[in-house]
């Protein structure tokens, strides 16, 4: 059952957001037998929140605080992400390409460009296949794992009648973190669409409704919505030591930890 | 449906408005009310309709998008309103060439105002079944068991090609 631990236990480890990396992190510590605070900045949702319309669900989704962004960055939603537990895992197309060997060598492949970052990775295809595999099982990608890929849709079928008439072969309904049969606790999906404001009956992998949950079931986990991280304190080391956050009131607090 | 140019269809939200704000869809509204000064829900769902012309639409669906915005007008909304009946000369929206209409919106297009109005007419007018049942679209399917019951695949015009 969900933990609480006090501020000033320096044994946990804080986690900040809840979502594709924070989320996951959660289930995998807490599942260790680790303790876990994490702070969400944003509010919960329960999956009777998740209606098909997406004026509402932007509403209940959204990160609309006002934020900064560079490139092209409308004013105030520099990008569509969410604020809320599950972070922008409820919002994403839950496309699971793996990179190709040359994008992981993006500088060497293309070399230097104009007004371009391109780097190579410190990692190869080779290196991060292992870590592929563990991901995409844990997400019960389609066309991996033995997964059945979901059925093509008649929008699929427009697109793939005209990529053969150009000369494609190899095409098919993608990898993708949506179940095709029921599969970890999660049913099939039911073509409702709105996948990007939240899947209604979690076909969807999201940690909001799997991977915190599961963390939850440990005795290990005490997750703190609507609580925004402002700063982490770091001790004459240099080493982050406590975080501190505002929670729904604006009051601020101080959680002390041992790794953040 | 009869198409209505553009002054007709200016004119039946603009009696629209009026028949809302009296209570009454009942009775006639005779073209003398537009002698009077225009009301802010006139003005809204006419600037509404030159943002998203569709003749095609019932003219109370842009009522409906002016009693929406005004529902969560602000002070700077309330401005840009008074701005724009200045720079009209507090003619009726409606008795303005389109050109200037057009010059008159183009002007306030970086404004908050005009977003406030964009964003307001877009959540009401793509949000509705009424819009939706215009176009086609089946929206929430989820009460049916979802798309995957209701021909989410189906399609009877693709040719067919090399691999089927």
């Amino acid at each position: 059952m969900p933990a609480k631990f006090s501020l000033d236990d320096d044994s946990v480890v804080v986690i900040i957001g809840s979502g594709a990396g924070g989320g996951t992190v959660s289930r995998e510590l807490t599942t260790r037998g680790i303790k876990v605070v994490c702070l969400e900045a944003g509010p919960r949702l329960e999956l009777k929140d998740i209606v098909n319309n997406e004026a509402e669900m932007f509403g209940k989704l959204t990160w609309l605080d006002r934020r900064i962004g560079e490139g092209y960055a409308p004013d105030g939603l520099p990008l569509w992400n969410v604020k809320g537990v599950g972070g922008t895992t409820t919002h994403w197309t839950a496309n699971c390409p793996r990179f190709h060997d040359f994008e992981f060598k993006s500088l060497s492949t293309y070399g230097e460009l104009e007004d371009a970052n391109l780097a190579d990775w410190p990692v190869t295809l080779e290196e991060m296949a292992p870590w592929y595999e563990k991901a995409e099982n844990m997400l019960g990608v389609t066309g991996t794992h033995g997964i059945e890929r979901l059925p093509p849709s008649a929008n699929f079928k427009v697109m793939e009648a005209a990529g053969r008439a150009v000369g494609y072969h190899d095409i098919d309904t993608y990898n993708m973190a949506i179940n095709s049969a029921p599969r970890d606790g999660r049913p099939a999906c039911l073509q409702l669409g709105f996948c990007n404001s939240g899947c209604a009956v979690n076909a969807k992998w999201t940690t909001l409704f799997n991977h915190i949950p599961q963390a939850e079931a440990t005795d290990y986990y005490d997750l703190r919505p609507q609580s925004m991280v402002t700063r982490i304190i770091t001790d004459e080391k240099g080493r982050a030591s406590s975080v501190r956050y505002r929670d729904k009131e604006g009051v601020e607090h101080e959680q002390k930890a041992r790794v953040v | 449906m009869v198409q209505l140019n553009r002054r007709q269809m200016l004119l039946a939200i603009s009696k629209a408005a009026v028949a809302s704000q009296l209570m009454s869809c009942t009775d006639p509204v005779s073209d003398t009310l537009l002698h009077q000064p225009e009301t802010d829900l006139q003005l809204v769902a006419a600037l509404a309709y030159d943002l998203f012309p569709f003749p095609n639409l019932d003219p109370v669906m842009y009522v409906q998008v002016a009693e929406h915005i005004l529902a969560g007008s602000t002070p700077t909304f309330e401005q840009g309103l008074q701005e724009l009946r200045t720079a009209s000369g507090n003619l009726h929206w409606l008795d303005l060439d389109e050109s200037l209409r057009i010059e008159l919106l183009a002007n306030v297009e970086k404004e908050p105002f005009f977003a406030h109005l964009r964003q307001g007419t877009i959540e009401i007018l793509y949000r509705s079944t009424v819009t939706f049942d215009m176009i086609g679209y089946g929206g929430s399917a989820i009460e049916h068991g979802g798309y995957i019951n209701r021909g989410f695949d189906q399609i009877d015009w693709l040719p067919l090609t090399g691999d089927n």
